[in-house]
């Protein structure tokens, strides 16, 4: 067995001595041993197995202990292996046990009857490898399911057939103001007004292609405070356990729809201002041009001059009027950003 | 021929001027001066003769029919061979200057106030019109 690499912290947990030295001895000549740990019973088994120093790799285990045996015996190792494979080691064959043994964390099953050291060598190496691969499928699954659960955007898995929810984030539960449960208990419906029920019923019967992201603008949505907010919603299809379900992400625009009416509003305010210092302002201004420009040109007579005084007095003040105008509808704006 | 000069512009003072500068130039004979572009209308519908050349020296904002307005109406009578004019306004939008551009009869857009280079341009286009 030369030019194995990798070596290994087994724990053999078996009360009866005469099994416990065959099995040592199978392992020693499997030369995959790092150090071999031995537990009489459970108790035993729990202190070495609570030890993070020791690193257990792979725990070899007897179901019939003194303190404990059978399927509670495998369960508690099992909450102690830290995902850790376990063999089960057994001197009956009972095929409908070793079944459920693999369902309650078991790795592999083994007859003490058949057993010798290629049997061990090739299960350890098989168990630690497949296990270092379920570690890995079960931290990717969780990865997948943060992303889901932790993303900052509300967003929900929903029944096709149904409408129920299926499946929604923390933040669609922080945003909508309804717990985990009561959201699993609701349908879709239940967070759109009634006017928008024709729509929604128009778009079910639309069909959806599977994996098609689909932008579908922007929609009413109600809070379980009955607060409306304006949302913009994303979808895709796909299959959820089983079901045609649809994934819809949510991005609040309430806020930003609010800002974009202020600015509006006050682009018309400008436009306004605009429009007056075109056309209103320039009235008497381009008055009083007219009246100085004649005055300078000595195109009057000495006793009309009095009359174009005060044409400009006027127009003057006129300006003056329309001045003041245009400064007030520009404290409106001043006035509209104050309210935000 | 006879020229013939409409001023049409709801300002008495923008009136005035524009009359001052007129009187000076030999080129403009008669002038007729009118409060809003309805009255205009009125007269130059009645006496309308393609023996005259008519320039019209035209205010946009009038209160009971607009320059926009009166040009719409006298489109229907005039030609372009003897009636020229000349947009008068306060405005510098260019809204309002493009709108004219695109106008046959009109040849010129001035802002207020009227100065004497603008009467030169009149002069100068009309004689190329002619």
């Amino acid at each position: 067995m030369k030019g194995t690499k990798s070596r290994y912290n087994v724990l053999v947990v078996e009360d009866n001595l005469g099994d416990y030295v065959l099995i040592a001895d199978y392992l020693e000549d499997t030369n995959i041993i790092k150090k071999l740990f031995k537990a009489e019973d459970f108790k035993n088994a729990k202190q070495i197995l609570s030890e993070p120093e020791n690193e257990i790799d792979i725990i070899l285990l007897d179901l019939s202990l003194p303190d404990k045996d059978g399927e509670p015996l495998l369960k508690a190792v099992h909450l102690l292996s830290q995902n850790k494979p376990i063999i089960i080691l057994t001197g009956y064959p009972d095929a409908d046990f070793a079944i459920k043994s693999l369902a309650l964390g078991a790795s592999d099953y083994l007859l003490k009857d058949v057993l010798n050291s290629t049997v061990l060598h090739k299960s350890i190496l098989y168990n630690i490898e497949r296990n270092k691969i379920l570690v890995n499928l079960r931290k990717s699954e969780q990865r997948y399911s943060d992303l889901f659960h932790f993303s900052p955007l509300p967003m929900w898995v929903f029944d096709q057939e149904t409408l129920k929810f299926l499946d929604v984030n923390d933040a669609a539960i922080q945003h909508y103001g309804y717990s985990y449960e009561e959201f699993l208990e609701m349908d879709i419906t239940q967070i759109r007004p009634k006017e928008d029920m024709p729509a929604l019923n128009r778009s079910r019967k639309m069909e959806r292609k599977p994996h098609e992201n689909i932008f579908h603008g922007e929609f009413t949505h109600l809070k379980k405070n009955g607060e409306r907010i304006t949302v913009e919603i994303r979808s895709n299809s796909f299959e959820y356990k089983g079901k045609k379900a649809q994934i819809i992400l949510v991005n609040d625009v309430t806020e930003r729809n609010r800002h974009i009416e202020a600015v509006e509003k006050q682009n018309e305010i400008l436009k306004d201002i605009a429009w007056t210092q075109s056309h209103v302002v320039r009235a008497p201004l381009a008055r009083l041009m007219g009246l100085v420009s004649v005055l300078r040109d000595g195109k009057i007579e000495e006793n009309q001059k009095e009359n174009f005084y005060e044409h400009i007095q006027k127009s003057a003040e006129e300006l003056d009027v329309i001045i003041k105008g245009v400064v007030d509808m520009s404290q409106q704006i001043e006035i509209n950003k104050g309210e935000e | 021929m006879n020229i013939k000069t409409f001023i049409v512009d709801d300002d008495e003072i923008s009136i005035m001027l524009t009359n001052l500068l007129l009187k000076d130039s030999s080129f403009f004979q008669e002038i007729d001066t009118y409060l809003d572009g309805a009255y205009a209308l009125e007269h130059l519908k009645n006496e309308y003769s393609e023996e005259t050349i008519y320039i019209i020296i035209l205010d946009i904002n009038m209160p009971l029919m607009n320059g926009w307005e009166f040009l719409e109406e006298i489109k229907a009578f005039v030609t372009r061979k003897n009636t020229f004019v000349f947009m008068l306004s306060s405005s510098t939008d260019r809204v309002d200057i493009e709108k004219a551009e695109n106008i046959d009869l009109v040849k010129g857009f001035f802002s207020k106030p009227l100065k004497t280079e603008h009467l030169n341009q009149i002069q100068e286009q009309i004689k190329i019109e002619l």
